[in-house]
């Protein structure tokens, strides 16, 4: 008798936590099971390529970056290996409009080149798959200000200095560790300095960022643009540009040390202007310092 | 025969405490407070529930819900503090300590002791609060600190100390008890 009490106290005791338990079960079966997916990227850029992720709202973006000389040519020894060279230097400011919109502006260094950029997420992937990719559409203005010379530029008119860069971004992050993003992109030239080159070229790009820790990454990327004249021009040839850097993130700072062969920061220059060669050595270190203010 | 009774009597006993009172009109608000940032975030998403009889409580509070004043602020809260990949939902499952009568208006100091569950590591907790009795709807806060190492919650080395050891953390929640 007193046995059977026991146990049936025991029960009762073993019923009360399983009941604790169904409450809890109960509720989290009805909180959400799918999200959006956060981070695919850090920051807006991988390297070279602008990555899915725009700025937060009302956040300003301050970008600094930098690229130095080739490392591994045969005189690099007297830059001290590229750092008395600055091949580009960038300057931008980057505002969210909302956590979609992104409207900013830059200077750089080459060409005196002065940037407008438009910036759209279209879609953002969702844990439960149902959206298996971000989407965003990029659009990058140039106005090349630097002066004509005999033997370089001759503009003749304002729009013969612009400059523009159409570019879809379709990214996803498989796991936390990994997101990896393709750039089918149209860049246009109003003016090119020969006859026979091309106005308008398809570039399509690759990148992904690898997470190493829960503040850095191993990132990289790389463009191939389709161009018949600038492919098979005598002793100077478009390369791809590649990169690959480190990233580090502290909260509100982004911090990328990487190596590039492009010079050029901008895309609106890097992919048709991209002539060094990893394989003659004539890569860059080069970094970036990227600020978010609220604003 | 009387072990029948008994059995009868403890069935009854589960099958009265069917009565579970659910709501989703629960927040939770967390203040880290240190002297370069004060950061807060609030929840609007939390969900509980409480059974009448054998006065087990159980809240429910998914992680991405929780909104904050700077967006990147959200991001890195969710991506390197709480691992809501991983750990979607924090939690919160014990017995009251007293009785409430929920039949008359009053307030009172009640407890609950059970588990407390953040970042996929659970903590035995005994939380205290006031509950409120007013005209048929049952009003619970609670106030309470959860210090970020024993639920293995990391703070950044690198960064300089803007995140308190110890988060203040307010609950708030409103059960109807008539449906």
């Amino acid at each position: 008798m007193k046995k059977i009490l026991i146990a049936l106290t025991a029960i009762g005791i073993n019923l009360s936590l399983a009941a604790q338990d169904d409450l809890l079960n109960d509720l989290e079966s009805s909180n959400p099971t799918s999200v959006p997916v956060i981070a695919t990227f850090k920051g807006t850029r991988i390297i070279n390529a602008h990555t899915v992720e725009t700025v937060k709202k009302s956040n300003l973006d301050f970008r600094v970056a930098h690229r130095f000389g080739s490392i591994g040519t045969k005189n690099a020894r007297h830059s001290l290996y590229g750092f008395d060279v600055s091949e580009d230097i960038n300057i931008a400011f980057e505002y969210g409009v909302n956590d979609r919109l992104t409207l900013g502006f830059s200077r750089s260094k080459r060409m005196e080149a002065l940037q407008g950029l438009i910036k759209y997420r279209l879609l953002t992937q969702t844990s439960d798959g149902s959206t298996p990719v971000s989407i965003a559409l990029m659009s990058s203005n140039v106005l090349t200000a630097v002066a004509n010379s005999s033997e370089g530029y001759r503009y003749t008119t304002y729009t013969d200095r612009l400059t523009y860069v159409n570019q879809a971004i379709i990214a996803r992050k498989f796991s936390d560790k990994l997101s990896l993003q393709i750039s089918p992109t149209i860049i246009h030239r109003n003016w090119v300095f020969d006859a026979e080159d091309e106005n308008t070229n398809f570039s399509l790009g690759f990148g992904g960022r690898i997470k190493l820790t829960k503040r850095s990454a191993i990132v990289g990327d790389v463009f191939y643009t389709v161009s018949k004249y600038r492919q098979n021009r005598k002793g100077i040839y478009l390369m791809p540009p590649l990169s690959l850097g480190y990233e580090i993130e502290t909260g509100g700072h982004v911090f990328t040390l990487m190596f590039s062969n492009a010079s050029g920061i901008l895309e609106n220059d890097y992919l048709v202007n991209t002539f060094d060669s990893w394989g003659k050595g004539q890569f860059k270190f080069c970094f970036l310092i990227s600020r978010n203010f609220r604003v | 025969m009387k072990i029948i009774i008994s059995t009868i009597a403890l069935l009854a006993s589960f099958a009265a405490s069917a009565q579970v009172l659910k709501t989703s009109n629960c927040s939770i608000d967390f203040f880290s407070e240190t002297p370069l940032e004060n950061i807060s975030a609030k929840n609007n998403a939390v969900k509980g529930a409480m059974n009448v009889q054998s006065k087990a409580i159980a809240f429910s509070v998914p992680i991405r819900s929780f909104k904050f004043e700077k967006a990147l602020m959200e991001e890195h809260f969710n991506e390197n503090y709480m691992e809501s990949d991983k750990y979607p939902n924090g939690s919160f499952k014990g017995v009251i300590n007293e009785t409430i009568n929920l039949s008359k208006n009053g307030t009172f100091r009640i407890s609950a002791t059970g588990k407390l569950n953040i970042h996929g590591v659970e903590q035995d907790r005994t939380l205290t609060g006031e509950a409120t009795v007013k005209d048929g709807v049952l009003t619970i806060t609670s106030n309470f600190k959860i210090k970020l190492v024993d639920h293995r919650i990391e703070r950044p080395a690198i960064l300089f100390q803007k995140i308190a050891e110890v988060i203040d953390v307010k609950l708030a929640a409103s059960f109807p008890t008539q449906p």
